[in-house]
């Protein structure tokens, strides 16, 4: 007789959710409605979500702002003119220096009904201003890629913090339970690496799950969930008697949660590897979808089919995806230090696949409950390094949002005339975590966790919704 | 004095404080209200008020005592004194770290609106006092008085047995502690483990691996008395107990191979510190002298090198920490080191969190923000960091037998080189570099070069670089050129390593031609920062026909990158040859234009002069190269850190803003845990950090926390719990202790027993508590769901290691002849903080940036993922299925059999073998076949009974 324990009692399955779950009675637990097998259950949020689902489009080095989307006139007037601008180096910190104007590279050209400003390195992106919503008085922590990217995951430079999307996995648990529900595409293992997407002290089904290489998306698979040495039916024999064994061992362990829910994990993991590989298999999608995200076409096609897998995850339910723009070196890809027109080589492998997945969430009626979340670390000084290169700029740069209740087609917050720091309605980088957690129904003073003797949140003590951006 | 006057005065008094003039009393209330009361209620009253949700800071602005008082940096504003007002620094946002309201800048008008109200005496009509409701907010640290009474804080006391019904029961004195607590709830302790479930808890508990089949045998089979008590000695003075309890300690000390974080470079002799730890655990060195080793081995007493050795690697301990050593805020690394430090210090061996005390004082413990910067001050008086603009950390040499042999052959060394520059400084007054240049030599020798020289086969090269000699001039055997391709994609950095430190002419080295770049970029990355310039290579190199200054820069003395070309930007051909930097001396003796010019009929003479000088340098050149073989073994590194050249006391800083000083308080503990009749401020030497003292209070037998803390991390690793369960916190946040008593008994047995971690577990794995079953009667589990009474023992999920290892031990992939140390078990597997090995991963492997003493235990498809697929598991299960194979003699029983001794430690169940038939039918009749036995492995490594231990 085989005995599958047949249902889990609400102890049972708290304890089964890893461990930890205490703390997560504020996530309103009595409500959940569970699914009996998951360790991810989903769970309500603490007020009405507008979003979701997140798909973070990370442009890893800097992207300039504003050869991009801040367009500044003066600066075109300007060009070659001394500024002072204060240091954010080891050895001009806090100190004010000359620094010569750089006019942006590229024309700005008006788009929409919003009649938003953008350079032509963003044709395809240009033609939906109108569902966008450009937040233009960035500022961040760091000034080196490492420290800024790990911020901008963890919302911490250099301690061990859990990445947002763990948070959020944490917070809401997931819609598939054969899917994770925190996946990156393509990260890089430089600038923090794993770290980016790690769960920190967090339970660790909330870590993130890496597919693919930075740079390299083809054959991108879910670890172990294929096995190249054994066939279809020895692979269920095989199955079949470990859960065989498992059950007779199991009488032994009656009321044991943990022995449950560890023979529910391998009925998971069943089904996960049956659903998996079917989540990365491209050639199911019509030609015309691929044409949209620019797969087949030379620049386009590697970022254009991690877009693709962006959407098919989210349209299955993962809860936050990664999309990694990035590589291995050690001046990531927009990192133009000099060569700035080097800038269009990146734009042009960006544009058309982050245009088409906004498309095609909009057409699939996505995009109304996934928040869309462009931008990079930092960005780029409006001065010269060099002849033709940008420095990296925390104190001032750009990120457009999109979907799940942000408020269409409008620009918020601004830098200086030049573009050189945020100055208006001033968006901190743990203001926009704020913010996006606010838009999944979360709230980043609540949504904590107890770890050596003290409760962590995403925004450490920092941190405002702006509110303004929601519809 | 009428009453008129005594209302009056004190009124004329504020008025003339803040005013000169009389009668305008309402007008500046006026200025007040029409301007600054509106900007105070819209910006800052969000934070700042009664009403806030939150108050930031402490700091009240919706009345006059608020700002006067002030919040956590003191009062904010000094009427008539902007410039000293802390509220103004804040709102002109010229700081860094103060920038007020946080979201944007006030205008211009706003700003000198508040400014003129300040300046002209900060008239304020708000007379509200600090009531209640807004002190609520306030944070407010316990009382010292009340804090002493907490649990944790208190003296550690002798226990008496409690006396208990069921006398036969108890071992050990810890069984009577467990009893007599169970016996108040009438409940009876569970009955004792089976022989084959006892013996593999104790050996997983002890050594970290399953017993083998033969020890399984062994035991099981030996019917004498004191078997068991002879098999604990056996294991505890096992080379594999070390290493089991080592690791227990690598995870408190967050121990990792790689900083971590952005940039994540190499600990490259982290691994002596392991090697320490596990060596510490086999010889039972007594745990308070471990303590000081970790903190202050650098400052104690060694009899030997051997023992200074040891003492100066346990210092790696405050060197592991996962540091951003990229941070360009070099005063902020500085405190994130020391904090790190602290909070490591403060939560491995005392149980708690100091790091809420950096900002405020400590919302749950009585641990205030001085106490914080007082044990700060003795971590800041200690050196832990390389200067530089990626930092570095510190590694100090060990001492051994070579060092005198160092010594000498460097100073030989040194002569010859003397030798070889004299020969070289004849060669060049003959002129003889100059010659060479005249005669535009085919290459230059660096040898015969001054300063300096870093030539392009030591460099670091990115890209595809060709290299040629067709044009003549370069430096060494080759020159290298970009193909004129692929640009902006290539770059060559060269490392110099600096003898001393100073200013030097930067010079780089290329063979010119007019397809040549014209703007080629160096970057100088010198002492001050990084500085690019640019070269036309297609102009002839004006030094030695070689070489062209790129300019002067200062440098330290010590290895550093100094010179990166690149192609960025270039249109034309990039040449790489060398890069030199010439110290400048006051009195250069390299200036070759000073030379006497050689007049044609000395040519032939000076010719001969030169050949005899090259002869010299030739051969002092062949007697460095001879005498550089006999190089005795290169000295071995360990991490550690250094007493600071200036120690002392150090500033508050408020709100832990790096640049927002508070009062200096002296260098010192904890006050709540030191006793009262003990100064928390200890007399520290001049010119100490005061890191042995606060070793010394830390492993001092009357510190209330240390023994607790560590026999309850025993006590959690034995059980799967601690009597606290969170061991790395004792404060308010962190769970109390089940039973009391028995961890003060404990602690008491520990420190009478010199500390020694043996004795300890010894004496807990004897006790009839710890060879409990884990089953217990339905009542029992009814009566204590949560075990809280220890009614039974926990079944406890094995570790990551212990369930590589098991594989590894059932496969024969490890095995410990001689009991020699076996580098493939997992706890040698390097560390990478940004990235472990993935079954490290998919089992709980802890965080290496934080102390962990209680890992995870989570249960997630991806574990069952990893061991249902992985290739590692497969290969393991294929391995143990051929070494059960290679007993040819068994019948197939006997193998299924070897097969469960190997993988669970004991034999198959009636209702597994028929399983087991079931399946096997279906593979093949009769015969095993050894794809079948492979399966039967596979889903034993996989089973219940494998990955969870009874």
């Amino acid at each position: 007789m085989i005995r599958y324990p047949q249902e889990l009692s609400r102890r049972n399955l708290l304890k089964s959710v890893a461990c930890g779950f205490g703390s997560l009675a504020l996530a309103g637990l009595e409500h959940a409605n569970a699914h009996p097998s998951s360790s991810l259950l989903a769970r309500p949020s603490y007020f009405p979500q507008r979003a979701k689902r997140v798909i973070f489009i990370f442009m890893a080095g800097g992207p300039s702002h504003v050869d991009t989307f801040d367009y500044k006139p003066e600066l075109f007037s300007k060009d070659n003119k001394q500024v002072d601008f204060v240091g954010v180096r080891t050895n001009t910190f806090g100190k004010a220096s000359k620094r010569t104007l750089m006019k942006p590279l590229w024309e700005f050209k008006q788009y929409g009904q919003c009649g938003k400003y953008v350079s032509s390195l963003f044709p395809h992106i240009a033609q939906h201003v109108d569902e966008l919503a450009f937040i233009h008085s960035m500022h961040t922590e760091g000034v080196a890629h490492g420290p800024s990217t790990l911020f901008m995951h963890t919302g911490a430079t250099n301690l061990v913090r859990p990445s947002m999307g763990s948070w959020i996995s944490y917070g809401l648990g997931t819609e598939n339970h054969n899917l994770p529900a925190f996946v990156t595409i393509s990260p890089s293992s430089s600038k923090g690496g794993p770290r980016n997407y790690g769960n920190a002290f967090l339970p660790s089904i909330h870590q993130g799950t890496a597919l693919g290489r930075a740079g390299n998306v083809n054959g991108a698979k879910i670890r172990n969930v294929e096995n190249a040495m054994l066939n279809d039916s020895q692979r269920k024999n095989r199955f079949n008697l470990l859960q065989h064994l498992n059950a007779v061992q199991s009488i032994g362990y009656s009321q044991d949660d943990e022995m449950e829910a560890t023979i529910e994990n391998y009925e998971l993991a069943w089904r996960m590897q049956m659903e998996a590989p079917e989540l990365t298999d491209l050639s199911k999608e019509t030609k015309a979808t691929r044409s949209i995200y620019g797969i087949d076409e030379k620049h386009t096609d590697d970022f254009g089919k991690q877009c693709l897998l962006a959407r098919r995850m989210v349209e299955r339910g993962v809860r936050f995806v990664s999309v990694n723009y990035s590589d291995e070196s050690a001046n990531p890809r927009w990192d133009q230090h000099g060569n700035m027109p080097k800038h269009a080589d990146h734009a042009k492998a960006t544009d058309k696949p982050v245009a088409g997945l906004l498309q095609d969430l909009k057409v699939r009626g996505l995009l109304e409950d996934t928040l869309v979340w462009w931008g990079g670390e930092f960005g780029r000084t409006p001065f010269s390094q060099g002849k033709d290169g940008r420095d990296h700029n925390p104190r001032g740069f750009t990120v457009f949002l999109a979907g799940g209740g942000i408020k269409p087609g409008i620009s918020y917050g601004s830098t200086d005339e030049i573009g050189g720091v945020a100055v208006d309605n001033r968006v901190h980088m743990h203001d926009l975590h704020a913010t996006i957690l606010h838009a999944m129904g979360l709230d980043h003073e609540k949504l904590t966790y107890n770890h050596a003797g003290r409760n962590f949140r995403l925004t450490d003590v920092y941190g405002r919704v702006v509110k303004e951006l929601f519809s | 004095m009428n009453i008129l006057s005594s209302i009056l005065l004190p009124l004329f008094l504020i008025l003339l404080l803040t005013d000169h003039s009389w009668g305008n009393e309402s007008k500046k209330f006026e200025f007040f209200e029409k301007k600054i009361r509106p900007i105070l209620v819209r910006n800052c009253y969000e934070c700042h008020s009664e009403e806030s949700k939150k108050l930031k800071g402490n700091l009240l602005l919706d009345r006059r005592d608020g700002w006067m008082k002030g919040g956590d940096n003191g009062p904010v504003i000094l009427p008539g004194d902007p410039n000293s007002s802390i509220l103004i620094k804040a709102i002109r946002y010229k700081s860094n770290d103060l920038r007020m309201p946080p979201d944007r800048k006030l205008s211009e008008e706003e700003i000198a609106d508040i400014e003129n109200w300040i300046n002209k005496g900060a008239s304020d009509p708000r007379e509200e006092k600090i009531g209640i409701a807004a002190k609520g907010k306030q944070f407010q640290v316990k009382g010292l008085v009340e804090g002493r009474k907490y649990w944790a804080f208190k003296a550690i006391e002798d226990q008496p047995l409690p006396s208990v019904h069921l006398k036969n029961w108890p071992n050990e004195a810890i069984d009577y502690f467990i009893l007599e607590k169970l016996e108040s709830k009438k409940l009876n302790p569970a009955i004792q483990a089976d022989q084959n479930t006892l013996l593999r808890r104790v050996y997983f508990d002890l050594t970290g691996l399953p017993p083998s089949p033969d020890q399984i045998k062994a035991f099981v089979s030996d019917r004498s008395s004191g078997a068991y008590f002879r098999l604990v000695d056996k294991l505890l003075d096992s080379k594999r107990f070390g290493e089991r309890w080592g690791r227990h300690w690598l995870d408190v000390a967050r121990y990792a191979d790689t900083t971590g974080g952005g940039r994540n470079n190499p600990f490259p002799n982290a691994s002596r510190y392991r090697d320490y730890v596990i060596d510490s655990f086999n010889k039972d060195k007594p745990f308070d002298r471990f303590i000081i080793e970790q903190i202050a081995g650098d400052l104690i007493h060694a009899d030997s090198e051997s023992e200074y050795n040891e003492n100066l690697t346990g210092t790696g301990f405050l060197a592991l920490g996962p540091h951003n050593y990229e941070l360009q805020d070099k005063e902020l690394l500085r405190m994130e080191v020391v904090d790190e430090q602290l909070s490591t210090v403060g939560s491995a061996f005392m149980g708690i969190t100091m790091g809420c005390a950096r900002c405020h004082d400590h919302p749950f413990d009585p641990i205030s923000i001085k106490d914080y910067y007082s044990m700060a001050g003795i971590f800041r008086s200690t050196n832990s960091l390389v200067p530089g603009n990626v930092a570095g950390f510190h590694e100090r040499e060990l001492h051994d037998e070579f060092s005198l042999q160092r010594k000498e052959h460097s100073k030989v060394l040194a002569s010859f080189e003397k030798k070889l520059k004299e020969a070289l400084s004849t060669l060049k007054s003959l002129g003889g570099e100059k010659l060479i240049s005249h005669t535009r030599q085919r290459f230059l020798d660096p040898l015969s070069l001054d300063g300096v020289v870093v030539d392009d086969s030591d460099a670091k090269l990115s890209g595809k670089w060709i290299s040629s000699t067709h044009n003549n001039g370069f430096v060494g055997l080759q020159y290298l050129h970009d193909d004129n391709k692929d640009k902006g994609n290539k770059s060559i950095t060269f490392s110099a390593n600096i003898p001393h430190q100073g200013e030097y002419d930067v010079q780089v080295s290329y063979t010119s031609g007019p397809n040549r770049s014209k703007r080629t970029p160096v970057t100088v990355m010198h002492a001050d920062g990084e500085q690019k310039i640019y070269i036309n290579q297609t102009k002839a190199p004006n030094i030695l026909g070689s070489f062209k200054s790129v300019g002067k820069f200062n440098f330290d003395k010590r290895e550093r990158d100094v010179v990166q070309i690149t192609t960025e930007g270039t249109t034309k051909v990039v040449i790489v040859d060398a890069v030199r930097l010439v110290p400048i001396i006051k009195e250069s003796i390299a200036d070759l234009s000073r030379l006497p010019a050689v007049d044609f009929e000395d040519k032939t003479k000076v010719k001969i002069q030169i050949k005899n000088a090259e002869k010299q340098v030739a051969e002092w050149k062949k007697a460095i190269e001879e005498h550089k073989k006999k190089t005795p073994p290169k000295v071995q590194k360990v991490m550690s850190v250094l007493e600071q050249k200036e120690v002392g006391d150090g500033h508050i800083y408020l709100r832990g803003g790096i640049r927002n000083l508070g009062p200096i308080v002296p260098r010192g503990f904890l006050v709540v845990a030191t006793p009262e009749n003990m100064s928390p401020y200890p007399q520290i030497p001049e010119s100490s950090s005061g890191r042995l003292e606060l070793a010394r209070w830390i492993s001092s037998p009357q510190n209330p926390l240390t023994a607790r803390v560590f026999v309850n991390r025993v006590w959690h690793h034995l059980f799967g719990r601690g009597i606290v369960a969170s061991p790395d916190n004792f404060g308010e946040m962190g769970n109390r202790p089940t039973h009391p008593e028995l961890l003060d008994y404990l602690a008491r047995f520990f420190i009478n027993k010199k500390w020694s971690t043996k004795a300890l577990i010894r004496k807990i794995v004897l006790s009839s508590t710890y060879q409990m079953s884990t089953s217990a009667s339905t009542y029992v589990l009814k009566e204590d769901p949560e075990n809280q009474l220890f009614s039974r023992h926990n079944r406890r999920r094995l570790e990551a290691e212990a369930i590589r290892d098991a594989m590894l031990l059932a496969s024969g992939q490890i095995s410990f002849e001689n009991s020699k140390v076996n580098q493939n078990r997992s706890l040698f597997e390097k560390i990478d903080r940004n990235k472990v090995p993935e079954i490290f991963d998919v089992f709980d492997y802890p965080n290496p940036g934080l102390v962990s003493g209680n890992r995870n235990t989570s249960i997630v498809p991806t574990q069952a993922l990893y061991m249902m697929n992985n290739d590692f598991v497969m290969k393991q299960a294929e391995l143990t299925a051929k070494k059960i194979f290679v007993h040819q003699n068994l019948d197939e029983a006997d193998k299924i059999k070897l097969a469960f001794l190997s993988c669970l430690g004991r034999g198959p169940h009636d209702e597994e073998i028929k399983f087991i038939n079931g399946y096997l039918g279906q593979s093949l009749n009769g015969k095993i076949s050894s794809k079948a036995m492979e399966g039967l492995v596979h889903s034993l490594f996989a089973c219940l009974d494998f990955r969870y231990l009874n």
